[in-house]
């Protein structure tokens, strides 16, 4: 079916690339004084702020990181099974589970009346 | 005045009550959680949010116009119960317990409150004011707590009162007692021993029970075990066992008196070397939806048994696999396999235990596989279908390890040579079942359920006790005088139809457990025209009350009345089939050589079956109080009453019967037996029937006596529990008992097949008195205690035990008797029995370290079997004046079997 754009949807369609792009630019958090306008940021700046703002966030993982673990310790989470119980784990049942199928092999009798 | 200023001044007193009612689903592998909620005014809250949350996810559901809620097909497992509606503080309940067909009933009083708080409640009654039952549950905590161990698994019906031996109130060792895991009857076809053997660690919950039993209980006479095994959760688990001893870390218990009245006690049986492990896992495969589970156990074990064998060993790596699926809240699907490869080298076979050394013993190739299909289906929270395809498949084949032929010196009662003992056994079981439960309320409240299962199971057997030689030589004081042949190889199949409908029907404090149940039993043979085995149609009633005392849930009265009818057995029927090979006896000359050609004594021929039967029974009858005295402990006082008849065996058609004089060897006494005096004309007579009215007739055609079998069983119970789950916990019990009659309740061949009635010798002479298993006095107590600090779990399990009765027999000779087999020549000299072995004693203990890292749980412990090595006599020589064993004279009344000696056996775990 043949769609017609008018005036109007081109209008619109302008409009909403401009809010898209608008809210992809990471606004600066608005603190203190509303009165008080905080000069723009150059991009240096910016990138200088985002910089150190991440370096700031990188030390706080490890605390998260290490809790992190020890939460995947868990049986209750999937991610028990990279942690070192659970590899462990899954290293006890191969083993005891290998062993016992060589058992039922080598261990077999067979009867003459099954030969 | 605010509303948080109102929480804290109002005192919660919620009552949550919660009481058992196992009513409905014995055969069901689930249980059920209802009850109601009310305000502080009484008034019933409709609208209330009642959430349900265990290991496989949650289930939620409003209370309806009567603030009624209800759970059902709910798996057995520890939940939480959480009531919530807004505008009143949440109830909550953490540790609900879900066992194997039982009603948990939690009454929720809700208070106002603006600010959602949570209570915990602890159950103010354990007692169960519905049901007609008495059950016994083993829980996993349980076996973890107390040093019971059982290979099989299906030994831990001792554990429970009332069942020693693998009897159960009197009833028939082993082939009485119901075997179900996960719902597949794991019985063997055959006579209904034990056929499919599991892993203790794969357990959740096992109930045994048999007392007062509804109709979806059939198939059984004694006791039932039902057990449920792991299934995965939302949660990963895991459990590492191990277990180890050796003969270093046992004694000797077997002193010289012991061994000089019976050499051939040697030394005492121990385990040799004991290597058991279990690795489990079980876990989500997709939250809420499906979980698996998964297990492999390899048992390896070598004993030194009593007698001249030194060396038994048993092999059996076992693997199972368990799906559960959950694609909607209403349908559970459970999908789930064994696979046991059984082995065992230095089994008796046919040889006499006190006589074989291991090269007169046989292997044992056994694997079998187990399989079960279930689907529950919830319908609404009133509804709930149940459907299972279970079975299994399976054979043990044993062949003697020295094949050469072997020699039976019938004078002194010696063997020589080779090992025999050939036995083939084929099976396969498989059962249908679909049940249907439905809740209604008309002039009370009522628990419906209505049930079908068909089963068909195969045997085939082949058995040549001299194994491949084709023959044994029978000899005399040293001389060979024939060379014997015989032997049988039967098929036979079992078919069963039944149908039970039972109504669980309260009103006010009174409840009825009314049911019915029918059984239809057909056998039949592949190398037969049509059905062999077709007994009436068995209806078995079961009528049962219950009344809550004091209304409050802590004190109930039951009575019981039950007819119960024995499980299907090929065994009844199998000699009906053709497969009785010819009795050959060739003549050999005194160096063994051929002598003459070979004479047929008696060619191999079909018994006779009566159209006319009716499958074996046992009536029921029971009273019990039962009573709260603390918020955990509880006192059972019982009293029960058993009668079993419709016995089948064989009998003689048209033997005569000639008096003859004999003497009693214990009191030189003159007596009266009776020789067969037209055996050569009535020889194939045998004739398989309900034993009750057959009559003994003399030469000259007057009656000398009727058959009258029969079996009975009295006792009272006391069973006192407290919670294992405190720091000291305890299960006491003690049972006085009575077993007696004229049919006993040991072994295979007295209670079919046998040949206890073929000749009025073994049927009447002092054939009436106490059982094998009647044990006068019982007294078991399972005792565990954590130490405080140490963090030190100690186990004990006390068994005291009278002594099993046994009988003075003598043996007499076939000039006398004119009798076929040495069974049929052996005569009670005093009534049944008149003799009774020691008391018995035993403790075992385990003491447990454990150690708790996060969600893991580390043990290891260690196990004592009869830690003050007591060294009972079992069972005594019974035969008059003496029996001979391995050339040594044994004399009347010598043990014959010595309690276990103590031993300690080490073990380890991690659990998650």
């Amino acid at each position: 079916m043949r769609v017609w754009i008018g005036r109007s949807c081109k209008g619109t369609i302008r409009f909403v690339w401009i809010v898209v792009i608008t809210a992809l630019v990471p606004l600066p958090a608005i603190a203190g004084d509303p009165g008080t306008a905080k000069p723009t940021p150059s991009i240096r700046e910016s990138a200088t702020e985002i910089v150190a703002r991440d370096v700031s966030a990188a030390r706080v993982p490890a605390v998260r990181a290490r809790a992190a673990r020890q939460g995947s310790t868990s049986p209750a989470s999937t991610s028990f099974f990279k942690s070192r119980p659970g590899m462990i784990a899954l290293a006890v049942v191969a083993a005891g589970t290998g062993y016992a199928i060589y058992s039922a092999q080598h261990d077999r009798i067979h009867s003459a009346g099954k030969q | 005045m605010n509303i948080r200023f109102m929480a804290r001044a109002i005192l919660f007193c919620l009552i949550a009550s919660v009481a058992w009612a196992p009513a409905l689903s014995a055969q069901t592998q689930t249980g059920t959680v209802e009850g109601k909620v009310v305000d502080q005014q009484g008034a019933v809250l409709p609208g209330v949010t009642v959430t349900l949350m265990g290991p496989r996810g949650s289930q939620a559901t409003v209370t309806d116009g009567e603030g009624g809620f209800r759970f059902v097909g709910v798996t057995p497992a520890t939940y939480s119960l959480k009531a919530e509606l807004t505008g009143f503080a949440s109830e909550s309940q953490p540790e609900v317990l879900v066992g194997i067909g039982k009603t948990v009933l939690a009454e929720f009083t809700m208070k106002v409150s603006g600010v959602s708080e949570s209570v915990e409640v602890m159950a103010a009654s354990t007692v169960d004011v519905k049901s007609s039952a008495t059950h016994t549950n083993i829980t996993s905590d349980l076996l973890t707590l107390m040093p019971i161990y059982s290979s099989t698994s299906t030994g831990l019906l001792n554990a429970a009162p009332g069942i020693n031996s693998n009897s159960a109130y009197g009833a028939q060792a082993t082939y009485g007692n119901a075997l179900l895991m996960d719902g597949v009857d794991t019985r063997d076809p055959q006579g209904g021993s034990a056929w499919t053997f599991f892993n203790q660690n794969l357990i959740e919950e096992i109930q045994i029970g048999g007392l007062g039993a509804p109709a979806e209980y059939g198939g059984f006479t004694g006791g039932i075990i039902n057990t449920v095994t792991k299934s995965g959760g939302n949660a990963f688990s895991g459990l590492f066992s191990m277990r180890y001893t050796n003969d270093s870390l046992a004694s000797n218990n077997i002193s010289q008196e012991i061994l000089d009245a019976n050499p051939g006690l040697g030394e005492a049986a121990i385990l040799k070397k004991l290597a058991d492990y279990t690795v489990q896992m079980g876990g989500p495969i997709r939250k809420d939806k499906a979980f698996f589970f998964g297990s492999v156990q390899r048992y390896s074990a070598t004993s030194d048994p009593t007698g001249p064998v030194a060396n038994s060993q048993d092999i059996s790596p076992r693997f199972n696999l368990k799906f559960t699926l959950q694609p909607s809240s209403t349908d559970t699907l459970v999908l789930g396999t064994q696979y046991d490869s059984y082995n065992v080298t230095g089994r008796v076979g046919f040889w006499p235990a006190a006589q074989a050394t291991d090269q007169q013993t046989v292997t044992e190739d056994a694997p079998e596989w187990v399989w079960n299909a279930q689907w529950r289906k919830v319908m609404g929270t009133n509804t709930f279908l149940e459907t299972k395809f279970t079975g299994y498949w399976g054979y043990y084949y044993l062949d003697p390890v020295d094949p050469s032929p072997f020699t039976y010196d019938a004078d002194r009662d010696e063997y020589s040579g080779g090992g025999g003992g050939l036995e083939y056994e084929d099976r396969s079981r498989n059962q249908v079942q679909a049940s249907l439960t439905r809740y209604a309320e008309a002039f009370g409240n009522h628990a419906l359920k209505f049930g079908a299962e068909i089963e068909r199971s195969h045997v085939g057997t082949k058995y040549q006790p001299y194994g491949p030689a084709g023959f044994y030589v029978l000899a005399y004081s040293g001389i060979p005088y024939y060379r014997i042949s015989y032997g049988y190889q039967f098929e036979g199949d079992n078919k069963r139809i039944s149908a039970y409908a039972q109504d669980q029907w309260s009103a006010g404090r009174l409840t009825l457990n009314l049911g019915l149940r029918l059984d239809h039993i057909r056998g039949s043979s592949p190398n037969s025209d049509g059905d062999v085995y077709r007994p009436h149609t068995a209806w078995g009633p079961r009528v049962g009350a219950a009344y809550d005392l004091a209304g409050k849930g802590t004190s109930v009265v039951r009575a019981f009345y039950g007819r119960y009818f024995e499980g299907t057995a090929t065994q009844f029927f199998i000699s009906a089939t053709p497969g009785i090979q010819d009795y050959t006896q060739t003549p050999l000359n005194a160096n063994g050589s051929v002598a003459g050609p070979t004479e047929v004594i008696t060619p191999g021929f079909v018994y006779g079956i009566s159209d006319d039967i009716r499958h074996p029974r046992t009536d029921e009858f029971n009273v019990a109080w039962e009573n709260q005295l603390t918020r955990t402990t509880r006192l059972t006082v019982s009293g029960i009453w058993r009668k079993t008849g419709d016995f089948v065996n064989n009998v003689i058609n048209g033997a005569q019967w000639r008096p003859v004089t004999l003497t009693n060897g214990l009191t030189n006494q003159t007596f009266t037996g009776y020789n067969w005096a037209n055996r050569s004309s009535t020889d194939e007579n045998f004739f398989i029937r309900n034993v009750d009215g057959y009559q003994y007739v003399a030469t000259d055609g007057t009656a000398i006596a009727t058959a009258d079998p029969r079996r009975s069983y009295k006792a009272m119970m006391l069973y006192l529990t407290s919670s294992l789950k405190r720091r000291f916990g305890y299960q006491l019990s003690y049972v006085l008992a009575k077993a007696e009659g004229n049919v006993d309740n040991n072994g295979f061949g007295n209670w079919l097949g046998g040949t206890q009635w073929g000749s009025p010798n073994t049927g009447i002479i002092n054939t009436f008195g106490e059982l094998t298993n009647s044990r006068r006095h019982e007294i078991k107590a399972d005792i565990s205690y954590n130490v405080p600090k140490v963090d030190v779990f100690v186990g004990a399990v006390y068994n005291g035990l009278s002594g099993r009765p046994y009988t003075p027999f003598q043996r007499y000779t076939n000039a006398q008797l004119n009798l076929p087999t040495n069974g049929r020549k052996e005569i009670f000299l005093e009534p049944r029995g008149s003799e009774r072995n020691d008391f018995y004693h035993n403790v075992d203990l385990r003491a447990e370290k454990a150690f708790r890292v996060q969600n893991h749980r580390f043990g290891v412990y260690a196990d004592i079997v009869n830690i003050f090595n007591t060294a009972t006599v079992t069972s005594r020589q019974a035969r008059v004046p003496s029996t001979t064993v391995s050339g040594s004279t044994v004399l009347y009344q010598a043990p014959t079997g010595v309690q276990l000696a103590r031993q300690m056996t080490f073990g380890g775990r991690w659990i998650f």
